[in-house]
């Protein structure tokens, strides 16, 4: 599926190389310095084969505490994982970002310990020798535990099929992965940031279960109601708790709100589509949610080539927008009757 | 680089990076905006592969040079500090199109990115690899190749501006 603006940014990337990039790279120069590396790794081999396994082995006995702090579960709400026994660990790849240079590798392991988890992270180097560890007993619950100034790590207690972090403020994490830990059922995501993050700027976590059930982290089931337009169908998922809005696109993709409004006022931005039917290109798809009570929605878009549909979730009025994807602004106002019975009318930017 | 004629080895190494360089430094470049640690990105890349030539000459060396730049560069990213995004040499740099001034926004729009999100759309876009293939090269899910393709499009959505029709946007 290719949008627009895939298509643009893969030709803007292709024109570059019509470009002269000149890094002086001289294939001369790199193989005398290629021999000479050559040269010098003969001479240390010779020189030290016999007693570098030995020192390897000392090395992977010398633990080094995790510098890091140590937070409290972000959510106290959860439901209890039943009791187990070992688990399996899950991996990361850290690539020596956020928690020490040395470090390559991330292994997170659980094992059940009371009503609780008894959790151990080992950091490794690329050459398998320990680097930190941290052991700490965790509340069977969704959790973060701050494990470096840039680097969270969740614990879900659940399989997920996907996952998401919901901060409090608009900054975003720039990376997430996360895995299945073991016997438990539990999910560990390694959450880092750009810039220092505290556990605290985390509102909670949402995510899809075995049961395509979507959660929160405290506790709910997102509820979901599906919007209807002319041509195809929304499946719209809404966390009031978070201010978190998603949706199933017509061909079965997950978006999330997570990414910037335009402005303050304007609708979220809720991703691109491609191959929509009754759609030639690709589409823009905004949406939200009326405040608590309100009515009477009405969207005047810039053209008829968009379209608009609502659907009420328990009190809220729910909210698409699609629009191919165009150098405008495809929404000029957005009006509905408030709550208090006074309308409402904002003017889009 | 046993059961290979040095001259030979040399000789095949040379041709390599004569054919790769080019797409090489424009992926150190678009990853690092700056040309010198692009520079040395690629310097160090190339030499680890001559290093590993006799285990890479049979199969995709450019592949395994690149994944070797790609690693280092995040090695890199762990230590590093804001860096300018520069002019880029081109050997026409007339463009009545405006063509040039645009390249030159598309690389600082990049370097304007997370670095994960980043690497993927370079990946994925420049270097024009597959989901999965990003995924392994950059040691994460194919789930976070997809997130960070969707953030860093998002990103540079906000910041791309209409070439044709310059509406307000």
């Amino acid at each position: 599926m290719t949008t627009d603006l895939q298509e643009r940014l893969r030709e803007d990337l292709a024109n570059l190389t019509s470009a002269r990039l000149d890094l002086g790279v001289d294939p001369d120069d790199l193989i005398r310095t290629g021999r000479r590396t050559l040269r010098a790794r003969t001479v240390r081999r010779v020189a030290g084969g016999g007693s570098l396994a030995v020192a390897a082995a000392l090395l992977a006995l010398t633990i080094i505490p995790w510098p890091g702090t140590l937070a409290a579960p972000v959510i106290p709400a959860a439901p209890a994982v039943g009791a187990g026994g070992l688990t399996d660990a899950a991996y990361f790849r850290v690539d020596g970002i956020g928690l020490g240079a040395d470090t390559d590798r991330l292994e997170v392991d659980v094992e059940a310990a009371g009503a609780g988890w008894e959790v151990t992270t080992l950091a490794t180097r690329s050459d398998g020798r320990l680097t930190h560890r941290l052991s700490f007993h965790q509340d069977a619950a969704p959790s973060a535990v701050q494990l470096a100034p840039k680097v969270i790590l969740e614990l879900l207690p659940s399989r997920v099929n996907w996952a998401e972090v919901v901060m409090k403020d608009k900054k975003q994490a720039s990376r997430i992965d996360y895995m299945h830990v073991g016997v438990l059922d539990l999910t560990a995501s390694l959450v880092w940031f750009d810039e220092p993050t505290q556990v605290q700027d985390i509102a909670g976590f949402i995510w899809e279960g075995p049961d395509s059930v979507v959660r929160d982290s405290l506790g709910f089931t997102m509820e979901t109601v599906d919007v209807a337009l002319h041509s195809h169908t929304f499946q719209v998922y809404w966390d009031q708790a978070l201010d978190f809005l998603s949706y199933q696109s017509p061909d079965g993709q997950v978006f999330f709100s997570g990414m910037a409004k335009p402005a303050e006022i304007y609708p979220r931005f809720l991703g691109e589509l491609d191959g929509l039917p009754g759609s030639a290109g690709s589409t823009e798809v905004y949406g939200d949610v009326l405040p608590k009570g309100a009515h009477d929605l009405h969207i005047e878009l810039a053209s008829a080539k968009g379209e608009w549909a609502h659907a009420q979730l328990d009190s809220r009025t729910v909210y698409i927008v699609t629009f191919p994807t165009a150098s405008q602004n495809p929404i000029r106002s957005i009006s509905y009757i408030g709550a208090d019975g006074e309308p409402v009318s904002l003017r889009m930017p | 680089m046993i059961g290979l004629p040095t001259p030979t080895r040399d000789a095949e190494f040379a041709e390599f990076v004569n054919a790769a360089s080019p797409s090489l430094s424009w992926t150190a470049f678009l990853l690092t905006g700056d040309r010198h640690t692009a520079a040395d990105l690629v310097q160090e890349a190339l030499i680890r592969t001559y290093l590993a030539w006799r285990k890479v000459r049979h199969g995709d060396a450019t592949a395994y040079a690149r994944r070797t730049l790609v690693n280092l560069n995040i090695d890199q990213w762990r230590r590093r500090t804001p860096m300018p995004v520069e002019q880029v040499d081109r050997a026409d740099s007339r463009n009545a199109e405006g063509a040039v001034d645009d390249r030159d926004e598309l690389v600082r729009m990049l370097a304007g990115l997370p670095a994960q999100q980043r690497r993927v759309l370079v990946l994925r876009y420049f270097n024009d690899l597959p989901e999965a293939e990003v995924a392994g090269l950059l040691g994460i899910s194919l789930g976070a190749v997809k997130s960070a393709a969707s953030r860093g499009l998002a990103g540079l959505r906000s910041q791309y501006v209409p070439v044709s029709k310059g509406e307000n946007r």
